[in-house]
């Protein structure tokens, strides 16, 4: 996600809304054609036949940074509703912004997020160890369990703070079920 | 529809410096500072006592973007703060305040400057005396903000924002250090946080 200056939060979408009334009119909120944004509005609209969420391509999302905003282009097919008479729709996106860390392995090389103290790396296994300075062994305890003395702490993983985003998409029927997604899942909540 | 969204925090005598938050560091230099570094530490309290860090407030504030609605922002933590591997806090916490009713979170106007003794400890947010104003009235004590996960994070404020609401800042999440006397003695590592909100 673009933090566009420090801790200043923009979401980067993979997926923008769609909607098509009874009347056959479709709506969606970015134009395919210059990119410019349209909002929801400040209430979901009556006569709504179908909603959802349609996925960015890389055309658009070139066409979206010209008007300020960030695309992530995606292969994931669209999310769509049909709505009966009467039905609500739910529909929003949720972003998470995480300040935590971002691990560097100095074992294997790999690069991972943390919310909290890193323990071990996620890849290789690597984690802190004490060298003893009489046998020279690595030990995962902090005394030598041969020479009983006190080992140097060897620490693979180095840390720096880092801020990420996750952004989830909503889409269903008030009252009745909501489909949570992002790119890679899909999950139904009744 | 993507709203520019900034961390925030608020410092110092009220009615507090708005600050963008890289990083919020609980510490003990009153009226608060957002990161005084290895000043003004959190100190490990005599046999029987509790010592608190001075009262951390954090929020957000939309600042531009085009959006409709913004709403239902919360707030939450890796869920294990306590733990001997991570803050190792023994029977201390990282407390959090919650209201009786409503949102939990501090209105912008309401924000007061954190009480306690420089350098030593802040006040309980409950202290009766010289707690804070907005929550040392409620009956529903401070939570253990382990509690509040992905899963399960605490709702701090439900108002909509929207391009025509005059204020876009959100209200504030109030949290401070417990310390026990169990408490391990150390510079912690950093944690994460994480705010979310809805939007369309």
């Amino acid at each position: 996600m673009p933090e566009i200056a420090p801790n200043c939060w923009k979401a980067a979408l993979s997926f923008f809304w769609w909607r098509e009334y009874r009347d056959g009119r479709q709506e969606q909120e970015f134009d395919l054609l210059t990119g410019q944004i349209s909002p929801w509005g400040s209430k979901t609209p009556e006569g709504l036949a179908k909603v959802g969420w349609l996925p960015v391509t890389p055309g658009l999302a070139q066409k979206m940074k010209s008007c300020g905003e960030y695309g992530i282009p995606t292969q994931s097919l669209a999310v769509i509703l049909p709505l009966a008479e009467g039905e609500e729709p739910v529909i929003y996106k949720e972003t998470t912004v995480w300040e935590g860390s971002q691990v560097h392995c100095k074992a294997c090389d790999a690069v991972f997020r943390s919310t909290g103290p890193a323990t071990h790396c996620p890849i290789c296994g690597a984690k802190t160890s004490w060298r003893c300075p009489k046998c020279g062994q690595l030990q995962d305890s902090e005394i030598c369990p041969d020479c009983k003395v006190q080992g140097n702490p060897i620490n693979p993983l180095e840390s720096r703070p880092a801020r990420w985003d996750e952004t989830e998409y909503f889409l269903g029927v008030k009252g009745k079920f909501c489909n949570r997604f992002n790119t890679s899942r899909l999950i139904t909540e009744h | 529809m993507a709203a520019t969204v900034q961390i925030i925090g608020f410092y110092g005598p009220a009615p507090g410096v708005k600050t963008p938050l890289t990083v919020q560091r609980y510490n003990t230099a009153i009226p608060s500072q957002r990161d005084p570094g290895l000043s003004f530490p959190n100190n490990i309290p005599p046999s029987g006592e509790t010592y608190r860090s001075c009262w951390m407030y954090t929020g957000a504030e939309i600042t531009d973007g085009t959006y409709s609605q913004l709403t239902n922002w919360r707030w939450g933590t890796p869920g294990n703060i306590k733990d001997p591997a991570v803050w190792d806090l023994g029977s201390g916490k990282v407390q959090v305040a919650l209201k009786d009713t409503g949102d939990h979170g501090c209105p912008v106007a309401s924000y007061e400057a954190p009480t306690g003794v420089s350098g030593s400890y802040g006040y309980d947010i409950k202290d009766p005396v010289n707690g804070h104003t907005y929550y040392k009235g409620e009956t529903t004590p401070c939570a253990d903000a382990d509690n509040y996960t992905t899963t399960s994070p605490l709702v701090f404020d439900t108002t909509v924002y929207t391009p025509a609401s005059p204020l876009k800042v959100t209200k504030l999440v109030v949290h401070q250090l417990v310390l026990e006397d169990d408490s391990s003695f150390g510079e912690k590592a950093e944690i994460a946080c994480f705010l979310r909100w809805q939007e369309i």
